[in-house]
C-alpha cells in the first residue's frame, strides 16, 4: 500500500504541475489517464481487472478520507462540505473535510442499498465509467446510472439536510 | 407488513421510476406507486426536490478532485526557495486565500509572513485592488495591528501579500495555555479591540475577526491579523467565486448580515468581536456545539438567539458534574459572568446590526466600567436613552461630524500616501488637517470617542508617511527583474508624483475631500458661523469643479457638482451675492437639465431640477419675464411630481414654497390677483401639509407665512377683513410657537412681520370711507399698536444683535407708519 500511496502522490503531484502551466480544459483527465496506466502496468498479483478496480477503489477512498484527516483534524463540517461538494471542483486543500464527511454519508447509504453504494465508490472514489463500473459489478449500464442517479439524491439530502 | 429493507428499496424504485418521467406524468406516476401512503410519499419527494441540485454533484472523480490536497502536501514555496526579495523560510498554514510562509526579508533582514494565493487566475485584478487600497492598508499602524507591507507578483505570475510576522499562539489558546483570569482575558480583549477600532476610524473593516486572527506575541501583546484583506478580496471575485468561497467561508465568527451576504459596517466586526469575547469567557461557541450539520452554522447566526454566556457555563457545568476543577476555576464559574459581562456580550452580539453597540470603542469602553465597576451601558436604559436623545438632539452636528472626520481621516491618508515627494501636495494635506483639528477641538467635549484619539492619530499618519515610503520603495526593488511589474512600478510612481486625473482611486479620494469640506461647511451653519460655512461650501466647490471638468460623463461627481452649487448659492445672502448666487443656481440648473437627459426617469433629480428653476427665478431680478417663467417652470415641475406621487412629501413643500416664491415676485411687480391666487395655493399645499402632521412646527411655521403672505396681497386688494382675519390666524399660529421655542429668531422676526400685516389691514379699514368716524378712529388706534408692537420686536432684535443687514431697514419703516397713524388720527380729531 505504501508504493501505491506514493505512486498516487506522485501523480497528483504531476498532475497539480501540469494543471497550473496549461491551465488544463475540463475535458482532459490525466490523473484518471494515468490512472489506468498504472493499473495495465502493474497487472501483478490482481486475477481480474474488475477486482483490481474494486480494491483500489476502497483503497482510494481510504487514502483521500484519511489524508484530509490528517490535515485538517475533524471539524464542525458547516457550510464548507456543502459547497465544496455541490460545486465539486472547488474541493481542495481547506475543504478536505468534505470528503470526510461525505464519506459518513456513504456509510450510511452503505447500510440501506449496499449495491448502490459500491456504484458511488467505483465511480467516485475509483473514477470508473459508467461502463466499466457494469463490467465490475456484471449488472447492466442502465442499473448503474439508475443506482447512481439516486444515490446522488440521496447522498446530496443527507449532506444538505432537509431543509436546505 | 414491510420491512425496512424492502421499504428502502421501494422508495429507490418510486424515484428511479419517477426520474425518468416529468411533470404531471410523474406526478400521477409517484401517486400511483405511492397508493395512498403519505409518508412514502414524502420519502420520494424529499429526494426529488434534489433533483437539480444534485446533478453535477461528485460527477468528477474524487481523486480529481483531491489531487491538489495530494500535491500540495510538498507546498508549493520549498524552504530556500526565493519569491522577490522574499527567502522562504517554511509553510505555516494555510489561509482562505492560499499558503502561508514564514519568509526572511533579505534587504532588510526582517521575518515576514507571505501569503501566496491559490492561483494566478485574477492575479492582475486582485493586486490592482490591493494597490488602490495599500495607502490605506499600509496606514493601519497599531501595536496591535500586524502590518501589511504590500502586495506582489511572483515571477510565476501568483499574487502574493507581504506581512509583518507575528510568532505567538491564538488568542484563545493562549488564554487556555496560560489559564488566565477573566480580568487578564478581558485585558486582552480590550486591546484587540482598540486595534479594531483603530481599523474602523481609518475606513478600514476587518470582517474576518477570529480567535486564528489574533495572536499573542512573546511580549504578551495580541495582534490582529489580515486587517482589511478580505474586503479588497471579496470585492475581486465574480459573484459565483464569492458565492462558493463564501459559503465555504462562513465562519462562526460570521456576523448575521455578513451570513445573508448583505452590506456590511463596523456592527459587523461588533458582532464577531463579540462571539470572540463569548469564547474567551466561556470556552464555547454562543449557538452550543460547533460539530453542527452543515447549513446549520449559518442558521444559527442568523436565526438563534445565543445562550447568556453565565447559563452556557452553568449548563456546561452541570453536565460535566464529575469534574470537580470547574467551580474552583474561575472561567468554569457562571457567577462570574452573570450580570454586566453576559449583557455587554449578549449587546454585541444582536441580530439587528442597530441594536449592537454602535462602535467597538463604545463595546471596549462597557467592558471598562464592568472593571472599574461602574454602571454599563448594556442593559441600562438611561445612558442609551441619554446618548439617544443626545444625537437627536444634535443630529444634524454629529452626523455631519462623523461623516467629516471619516472622510478626512480617509481622505487625508490617502492624500498623504499620494503626496510623500511633492512637498506643495503635503502642505495642502497638513492644511487640511489643520482645517480637521480646529473643527474637532470645538466638538471634541460631545462627539464620540474616537475623536480622543485625534492626537494619535496625527502622530500615526505622520509615521505612515514615512513608512509608507520605504515600504514603495522596497515593493519596486522587490519587482526588479520583472519586466512588466517594473513597468507597473514607474506608473505607479508617475502617479504618485503627478496624481493622474484618470486614477479612480484618487478621483475618490477628492471626492470625499470635497464631501468632507461641505460637511464642515453645514456644521459651522448649524454654530451660525455664516463666513465660515461659505468659505467651506466654496472649498467643496472648487474641488468639484475641478472633478466635474475631468468627468464630464461621471454622472456622480455632476451630481456632486450641482449639489455643491446649491449648498453655497442657499448660503450666500444679501444684495452683495445676488449676482453670483444666480450665476451659481444657473450652473446647478443646467447640469441637472443635461442629467436628466440621461435620467429623464429620476423623481430626486426632477426635483432638484426643479428647485433649481424656482431658485434662478427668485434670484434674477423679479421684474424680468424669464424670472416669472422660470419660477413658473419650477412649479411645473414640482406640481406634476407631486401629482404623480402624493407621497412626495419633499416634492409638495417646494411646491409650497414655489407659490409663495411666485405670489412674492408678482405682488412685487404689481401684479395682486396674480399673487393673491399664488398665494392661495400655497397656503393650500401648507394646510395639507400641516393638516397630515399637527406636531410639526416646521410646517405650522410654513402655514403661518402662507396666512402672512395672502394677508399682505389681500390688504392690496383692498379685502382688509379678509386680510385681518389671515393676519389674525398667522400670528396666533406663530406666537404658540415662539412660546414653546422663546429664542427662535426667525419665530420673532416674523411676529414682527405680522403685525405689520396687522396694521396695515386695520389702516386700510380705518381709510374706508364708508366707516363711522369714531370706528375709523378705532381702527387707527388698532393699527398703530400693532405697528408698535411689531416695532418692539424688531428693536429688541436689533438690541441683541440678531438683526440681519437686510433686515435693518425695518425699525425706520414701523417707525415710519407709526407716524403716520399719528397723523391720521390727529387729523381725524381735528
Amino acid at each position: 500500500m505504501p508504493l501505491v500511496y506514493e505512486e498516487l502522490r506522485q501523480l497528483a503531484h504531476n498532475y497539480m504541475q501540469r494543471e497550473r502551466a496549461e491551465h488544463r480544459s475540463q475535458t482532459t483527465t490525466p490523473v484518471r489517464e494515468a490512472y489506468l496506466r498504472m493499473v495495465d502496468d502493474k497487472s501483478v498479483t490482481w486475477k481480474d481487472r474488475a477486482h483490481f478496480y474494486g480494491i483500489a477503489a476502497r483503497l482510494l477512498r481510504r487514502i483521500l478520507v484519511e489524508h484530509g484527516r490528517i490535515r485538517h483534524p475533524p471539524r464542525r463540517g458547516g457550510l464548507a462540505q456543502k459547497a465544496a461538494l455541490n460545486g465539486a471542483r472547488d474541493l481542495r486543500g481547506k475543504n478536505a473535510p468534505a470528503l470526510a464527511a461525505f464519506n459518513r454519508a456513504l456509510e450510511s447509504f452503505e447500510e440501506i442499498y449496499p449495491r448502490k453504494s459500491q456504484v458511488v465508490e467505483l465511480k467516485f472514489f475509483g473514477g470508473l465509467h459508467t461502463r466499466e463500473v457494469s463490467e465490475v459489478l456484471e449488472v447492466s449500464e442502465e442499473t448503474v446510472l439508475r443506482d447512481w442517479n439516486f444515490a446522488k439524491l440521496w447522498l446530496y439530502r443527507e449532506l444538505n439536510g432537509n431543509g436546505a | 407488513m414491510e420491512t425496512e429493507p424492502e421499504r428502502a428499496e421501494r422508495v429507490a424504485e418510486i424515484v428511479e421510476r419517477a426520474l425518468e418521467s416529468e411533470g404531471d406524468e410523474r406526478r400521477r406516476l409517484i401517486a400511483d406507486l405511492c397508493d395512498g401512503d403519505p409518508d412514502l410519499q414524502i420519502e420520494v419527494d424529499s429526494l426529488l426536490r434534489f433533483e437539480k441540485k444534485a446533478q453535477v454533484f461528485i460527477e468528477m472523480p474524487a481523486f480529481e478532485l483531491a489531487a491538489d490536497i495530494i500535491a500540495d502536501e510538498n507546498g508549493r514555496l520549498s524552504p530556500g526557495e526565493q519569491l522577490g526579495n522574499y527567502k522562504i523560510v517554511l509553510r505555516l498554514g494555510e489561509g482562505r486565500l492560499g499558503e502561508v510562509y514564514l519568509a526572511e526579508d533579505t534587504t532588510l533582514g526582517r521575518p515576514v509572513a507571505i501569503k501566496l494565493f491559490k492561483s494566478g487566475r485574477d492575479a492582475a485584478k486582485i493586486v490592482r485592488r490591493f494597490r488602490q487600497e495599500e495607502q490605506i492598508l499600509a496606514g493601519l499602524i497599531h501595536p496591535n495591528i500586524a502590518w501589511l507591507y504590500g502586495a506582489a507578483i511572483s515571477a510565476g505570475g501568483i499574487p502574493y501579500l507581504v506581512m509583518e510576522y507575528v510568532e505567538g499562539p491564538r488568542l484563545d489558546h493562549y488564554c487556555r495555555d496560560k489559564a488566565l483570569s477573566i480580568q487578564e482575558r478581558l485585558a486582552l480583549f480590550r486591546k484587540t479591540c482598540a486595534a479594531v477600532a483603530y481599523g474602523h476610524q481609518h475606513l478600514v473593516l476587518h470582517r474576518n475577526i477570529k480567535p486564528a486572527n489574533v495572536r499573542v506575541g512573546p511580549d504578551g501583546e495580541p495582534k490582529l491579523l489580515d486587517f482589511g484583506i478580505a474586503g479588497p478580496l471579496d470585492a475581486t471575485m465574480s459573484t459565483l467565486a464569492q458565492q462558493t468561497l463564501g459559503a465555504m467561508a462562513i465562519s462562526e465568527y460570521a456576523s448575521p448580515e455578513q451570513v445573508r451576504g448583505e452590506k456590511v459596517a463596523t456592527a459587523s466586526d461588533v458582532y464577531s468581536l463579540g462571539v470572540v469575547l463569548y469564547e474567551l469567557l466561556t470556552q464555547q461557541w454562543p449557538y452550543g456545539s460547533k460539530s453542527l450539520r452543515p447549513g446549520e452554522v449559518a442558521h444559527a447566526i442568523i436565526a438563534e438567539e445565543p445562550m447568556p454566556p453565565s447559563g452556557a457555563v452553568a449548563k456546561r457545568a452541570a453536565e460535566t458534574v464529575s469534574s470537580f476543577n470547574g467551580s474552583r476555576f474561575e472561567i468554569g464559574n457562571p457567577k462570574a459572568l452573570r450580570g454586566d459581562l453576559d449583557r455587554i456580550i449578549l449587546k454585541a452580539l444582536r441580530k439587528e446590526p442597530a441594536r449592537r453597540y454602535p462602535s467597538v470603542e463604545q463595546l471596549s469602553e462597557d467592558i471598562r466600567r464592568h472593571l472599574v465597576g461602574l454602571p454599563v451601558v448594556a442593559g441600562s436604559n438611561v445612558l442609551a436613552y441619554r446618548s439617544g436623545k443626545f444625537v437627536k438632539r444634535h443630529r444634524v452636528p454629529v452626523m455631519a461630524a462623523a461623516l467629516l472626520l471619516l472622510s478626512l481621516i480617509g481622505g487625508l491618508i490617502a492624500t498623504v500616501g499620494q503626496a510623500r515627494r511633492a512637498d506643495q501636495q503635503r502642505q495642502l494635506a497638513e492644511q487640511r488637517y489643520t482645517d480637521l483639528r480646529q473643527l474637532a477641538d470645538s466638538l471634541i467635549f460631545e462627539i464620540r470617542d474616537s475623536l480622543k484619539n485625534l492626537p494619535s492619530a496625527q502622530r500615526d499618519i505622520a509615521t505612515a508617511h514615512e513608512t509608507t515610503g520605504d515600504n514603495q520603495e522596497n515593493l519596486s526593488s522587490a519587482n526588479l527583474g520583472n519586466n512588466e511589474i517594473a513597468q507597473a512600478g514607474d506608473q505607479k510612481a508617475t502617479g504618485i508624483r503627478g496624481l493622474p486625473k484618470d486614477d479612480q482611486a484618487t478621483t475618490e479620494t477628492q471626492m470625499q475631500i470635497g464631501r468632507g469640506y461641505r460637511a464642515m461647511g453645514d456644521l459651522l451653519a448649524q454654530k451660525g458661523d455664516i463666513n465660515g460655512t461659505i468659505d467651506k461650501y466654496r472649498s467643496s466647490l472648487s474641488i468639484f469643479e475641478k472633478l466635474g471638468t475631468a468627468h464630464r460623463e461621471d454622472q456622480s461627481v455632476q451630481d456632486e457638482l450641482a449639489r455643491a452649487y446649491e449648498t453655497l448659492g442657499d448660503r450666500l445672502d444679501g444684495s452683495e451675492g445676488s449676482e453670483e448666487r444666480l450665476k451659481i443656481y444657473q450652473s446647478a440648473l443646467s447640469i441637472r437639465q443635461h442629467l436628466l437627459v440621461q435620467r429623464p426617469d429620476d423623481a430626486t433629480l426632477q426635483r432638484d431640477a426643479g428647485l433649481d428653476f424656482l431658485k434662478v427665478g427668485a434670484a434674477s431680478d423679479a421684474k424680468t419675464p424669464e424670472a416669472l417663467e422660470n419660477v413658473r417652470r419650477g412649479i411645473g415641475i414640482l406640481a406634476a411630481l407631486s401629482g404623480q406621487d402624493p407621497n412626495n412629501e419633499a416634492a409638495y413643500r417646494e411646491l409650497g414654497f414655489g407659490y409663495s416664491r411666485l405670489g412674492q415676485m408678482l405682488i412685487g411687480g404689481g401684479d395682486v390677483a396674480g399673487a393673491l391666487e399664488s398665494y392661495r395655493k400655497a397656503l393650500d399645499v401648507w394646510e395639507r401639509i400641516a393638516g397630515r402632521d399637527p406636531k410639526n412646527a416646521q410646517a405650522e411655521f410654513d402655514l403661518s407665512v402662507a396666512h402672512r403672505d395672502l394677508a399682505e396681497a389681500l390688504t392690496a386688494n383692498g379685502d382688509s377683513s379678509a386680510a385681518l382675519d389671515h393676519a389674525q390666524q398667522a400670528l396666533s399660529t406663530l406666537l404658540q410657537l415662539s412660546a414653546s421655542d422663546p429664542t427662535n429668531v426667525v419665530y420673532r422676526r416674523s411676529i414682527g412681520l405680522c403685525y405689520e400685516k396687522f396694521g396695515d389691514a386695520c389702516a386700510l379699514l380705518a381709510s374706508t370711507k364708508k366707516q363711522s368716524r369714531g370706528r375709523r378712529i378705532k381702527d387707527w388706534i388698532k393699527a398703530r399698536t400693532s405697528y408698535k408692537q411689531g416695532l418692539d420686536v424688531f428693536a429688541a432684535l436689533r438690541e441683541q444683535g440678531k438683526l440681519t443687514a437686510a433686515d435693518s431697514g425695518f425699525a425706520e419703516q414701523f417707525a415710519a407708519k407709526i407716524a403716520n397713524c399719528d397723523n391720521r388720527l390727529k387729523g381725524s380729531k381735528r
